[in-house]
């Protein structure tokens, strides 16, 4: 074979894997750029603002760590074609599958909540009214899956992770010192030492990475996709990048903030949206704002899915995305009394909107130390797994991730109960 | 109608719970610590949050 014809199948073999690609990837791309949802964005904004961009090396670490959480759910989809939900009732009984169900759906639904809080404060700053804003986000989100298909479905949600990316253009916009920047990648303690604010920071954004939610919508939607064995490194190759965007967008808010509101204690990122527009950075402050409010709808279409998928598998109910109306009833009034039930909490004048976005880190916190111990049970279960178990090297680093993150989290959400503790 | 819907609901919830009566996984002596450090971090989480709203209420 001469060398032309050798590049020609080498083409050839590359556009069908990419091809291939293209059509595999969806659940990792979507559970991973949904994570940056409101409340992500409001951490990320906050700690931009309190330390600019000497913070963006935290953030790489959590490459590695949203990646090997991700990617068992992947392997556990698709060799075993259940759910998360269905997987703990059958695999660890009625105990451990009805605690993980009801809390999965009660932090799901708070969390809900404050999506909602986040674009209905995003669409304030256009003067959009609340109602007008929940109304036309249930439509919307009603009409994404009216079609009864899981691609469509997918490939319009995809649309929307592009507009994640809108935090790209607002960073060039507000002229960030190169060397800022590149300083902000080498491992270092802002004011060169180590305090409880600092370590308050890392825990919430470690916190923010991963959510009960994102493990068991991503395994639900592997299996919803129809991925089989073969279609595994496709799938942690689409996790794989889908970790590394989301962390692309958490770098580039925190550069927008930390570049125009530095030392600025801010409580939300509708609030950084206003001062981006009042420092005389207009479009950033527009960019900030569509940004906040799609992380919000992006979170919302992943979260009301996780809940009534988790049901559907439990309670035998057709739970597939590639249902019409007619043949998923109950699947689709979960997802529908979901969005409407959080729509309205926010609606209700003087309800206690900060009580509950404090009260979803405690109650999340309760969830995930449990889903994630699963997860390495289930992935070392050679009989379920087969050859997708984990290897010793795989155990190695998903036990040291998970005991990190339990332990983060779980001193996070002590620090939201007490926040005396951390010195907040 | 809506004694028949919660009697329906009622009986899938037993019949859940006879489905998944017995684990799958073996119960093999790690398995059975991870279950137990669980259960202990739940009520410390529990204990938290009754705490807290003690505190909250004597406040």
């Amino acid at each position: 074979m001469n060398p032309i014809t050798k590049l020609f199948y080498l083409f050839r073999r590359c556009w069908k894997a990419i091809r291939l690609f293209l059509i595999l990837s969806g659940p990792g791309l979507v559970v991973m750029i949904a994570d940056n949802d409101a409340g992500g964005i409001t951490t990320y904004a906050a700690t931009g603002a309190k330390y600019g961009c000497s913070f963006i090396w935290v953030l790489v670490i959590l490459i590695p760590v949203a990646y090997y959480v991700q990617e068992m759910t992947v392997r556990l989809g698709a060799v075993t074609k259940r759910g998360h939900a269905e997987a703990i009732f059958e695999n660890f009984g009625n105990f451990w599958g009805w605690f993980s169900l009801t809390d999965l759906v009660l932090c799901d639904w708070l969390t809900l909540i404050t999506e909602f809080i986040g674009m209905t404060a995003a669409m304030g700053i256009f003067g959009v009214p609340p109602w007008i804003t929940s109304i036309g986000v249930i439509l919307l989100m009603l009409f994404m899956v009216l079609h009864g298909r899981y691609w469509t479905w997918e490939k319009v949600t995809m649309l929307f992770c592009l507009f994640n990316l809108i935090y790209i253009p607002a960073a060039f916009w507000v002229n960030p010192t190169v060397h800022d920047v590149v300083h902000g990648f080498i491992p270092n303690l802002p004011g060169g030492k180590w305090d409880n604010q600092f370590f308050f920071f890392i825990m919430a954004n470690i916190g923010t990475t991963i959510a009960p939610w994102m493990i068991f919508f991503q395994q639900s939607a592997v299996v919803d996709k129809g991925m089989t064995e073969k279609d595994i490194p496709f799938g942690k190759f689409d996790t794989l990048l889908g970790s590394v965007l989301t962390v692309v967008v958490a770098i580039f808010i925190i550069i927008v903030v930390g570049t125009v509101l530095p030392g600025v204690d801010l409580d939300d990122a509708a609030q950084a949206s206003k001062m981006l527009m009042t420092e005389g950075h207009g479009h950033a402050g527009v960019f900030m704002a569509i940004g906040l409010f799609d992380a919000g709808l992006l979170g919302a279409i992943c979260i009301s899915l996780a809940s009534s998928w988790a049901l559907g598998e439990i309670f035998g109910w057709a739970h597939s995305l590639n249902n019409k109306i007619k043949e998923a009833p109950w699947f689709y009034a979960v997802y529908l009394l979901a969005l409407i039930t959080a729509a309205a909490v926010v609606l209700i004048p003087g309800a206690p909107l900060i009580v509950i976005t404090l009260f979803v880190q405690v109650i999340a916190v309760t969830l995930l130390p449990a889903a994630l111990v699963f997860l390495i049970l289930l992935l070392n279960d050679k009989e379920l797994m087969g050859k997708h178990a984990n290897n010793l090297w795989e155990n190695c680093i998903n036990i040291f991730i998970v005991v990190v993150i339990i332990v983060l989290s779980t001193l996070y959400a002590i620090s939201t109960l007490f926040p005396e503790l951390f010195g907040q | 109608m809506l004694a028949k819907f919660i009697e329906r609901h009622f009986k899938k919830i037993h019949e859940i719970n006879v489905k998944y009566a017995k684990p799958r996984l073996v119960m093999s002596k790690q398995v059975r610590v991870c279950l137990l450090i669980l259960r202990i971090y739940l009520l410390f989480l529990v204990v938290l949050l009754l705490y807290k709203f003690v505190t909250v209420l004597t406040a």
